[in-house]
Order: structure tokens, then sequence, then C-alpha cells
């Protein structure tokens, strides 16, 4: 994922990674849908 | 040094069908200024592992956070790991920050992270989430391949080298494996650890998180 006027920088992007992973990391753990609607690639096989 | 983030070469080696082993021989912890952080200390047969714990009672989820080629407990972003291990405790997950035995040692940091995975399975996590930075993104996508109970990786600035087998992530995951216990001993080899890679990493910024194009955004 990359995020638009960041310059490729995790520094410039670290709210939006904050929020991220604080959404991303509980619904993995508990197996359930990104709530803020991002769609997740499914590797074939999965 | 093979296995480093620097060296693109051919891994082969001698020593290449070497199994790497590793055993839990104790596990202690030590308070921080942070009533509810702990710092722990897994003792192992290849040397201790040190970690900061950020455990929710009740919880049974966990992540675990290890840094780049140069180590280190807080992470990209400003310190994203210890911000971030804040804002998962309300949510009922644990973290753990690892730091490397043996920073850009490829092969010795996977391991430290399966020692991870296995000391949080002894306490009680039953699905783990890895997160890692550029080098450690490289060393998560493995352990997470190599871990049964790793229910997500999330790669940040991934380097291309150690990503060959990250499509092994897709890997169908049961919900609840009650075929795994805790087992602090594990193997490896040597043989199964990735050697270059390419467009592999781009498959671990589509399927597991990543956050920046591979090889970029390193801080």
């Amino acid at each position: 994922m990359l995020f638009a006027d960041t310059g490729h920088s995790l520094v410039q992007a670290k709210a939006q990674i904050d929020a991220l992973l604080t959404e991303w990391i509980p619904q993995r753990l508990n197996d359930d849908p990104m709530q803020s609607g991002r769609s997740e690639y499914i590797a074939d096989g999965a | 040094m093979p296995g480093n983030m620097w060296d693109m070469g051919p891994e082969e080696d001698d020593e290449q069908d070497e199994d790497l082993t590793l055993q839990l021989t104790r596990v202690s912890a030590s308070p921080t200024d942070d009533p509810k952080v702990f710092k722990v200390h897994l003792e192992s047969t290849r040397g201790t592992i040190e970690g900061i714990l950020h455990p929710v009672e009740g919880g049974t989820g966990a992540v675990i956070c290890v840094g780049g080629a140069m180590g280190g407990f807080d992470g990209p972003a400003d310190s994203l790991y210890p911000r971030l291990a804040g804002l998962l405790a309300p949510k009922g997950v644990t973290t753990l920050r690892i730091e490397y035995r043996q920073p850009n040692n490829f092969e010795e940091c996977v391991i430290d992270v399966m020692a991870g995975c296995s000391f949080m399975q002894g306490i009680g996590a039953e699905d783990l989430v890895l997160l890692g930075h550029s080098f450690g993104a490289a060393v998560v996508i493995k352990a997470g391949e190599l871990f049964p109970r790793v229910r997500g990786v999330a790669a940040m600035s991934p380097q291309l080298h150690g990503t060959r087998q990250v499509q092994q992530l897709g890997r169908p995951l049961p919900a609840h494996p009650r075929d795994v216990r805790f087992h602090p001993r594990f193997r490896g080899e040597r043989g199964h650890l990735p050697a270059r890679a390419g467009s592999e990493a781009d498959r671990a910024v589509c399927g597991h998180g990543a956050l920046a194009r591979p090889g970029e955004g390193a801080d």
C-alpha cells in the first residue's frame, strides 16, 4: 500500500500507518474483514 | 555475510545443509518504568533474545515487531512500535518488540522471531501477526511462512532479498489449529531459507500489507 504525498517516507505517513495497523492487525487476528472498507488481495490457493 | 541486506549474490555455501536449531532454556522478565510493560529475556541455546512485552490480560492475539538491519526496539516512523503497542492494547492485542541477537544476519534473525513466536504461544497467544521494517520485513515474511499460528505479516518498506517464498504466506490457515502445542524447540534448515528475490516482494505488498514500495522509504 502506498500513501499519496508522503514521498515514500514512513515518517511522513506515520499517522496513516498508525491508523491502518491499528485496524488491520486486530481484524487479521480475528479473521474479520476491514471495517474501513479496504480490501485485501488474496493469493491463489489461499 | 550471507543473508544480510547488502549481499544480493547467490547464497550457496558450505553450510547450506546445516540445520539451525534453537531451544529456549529460560525465560525471565524485569520491570520497566511503565508498570504495564516488561523487559523479557529469552535465554536460548543460541544466546539471549531481548524483548519488550506489552501484555494484555485475557487477550489471545499478539503482534511481534522487529526492526531493520540495525535492529532496535522502536521501529521506523518515529518509533512506531511502542506507539502501536499503546494503540493495540485497548483492542486486546499484546505486543512483543524483539531485538535481534545478531542484527543483519538473516537466518539468525528469523530464528529470533520464531523464538518470539514460541514464547508468545507459550504464554497463551493463539494467533499472531508479524510486523517488520526493511530487512526485518524480509525476516517476518520468512518467519511467517514457517510458524503455523501467524495470521498475517505486515512488511514495511521490505528489502527484496529474502522474500522469495512470500507466496507461501498465502497458504490456507485453519482458524484455530488444535495440533500445534507449545514447542520451545524448533528446527529450520539453511537450505529452506530464502535466496535472492525480485518480484516476490511485490506480492508481499499486495497480499500482506506492506506499507511502502519495496526498497524505498526506509526511515
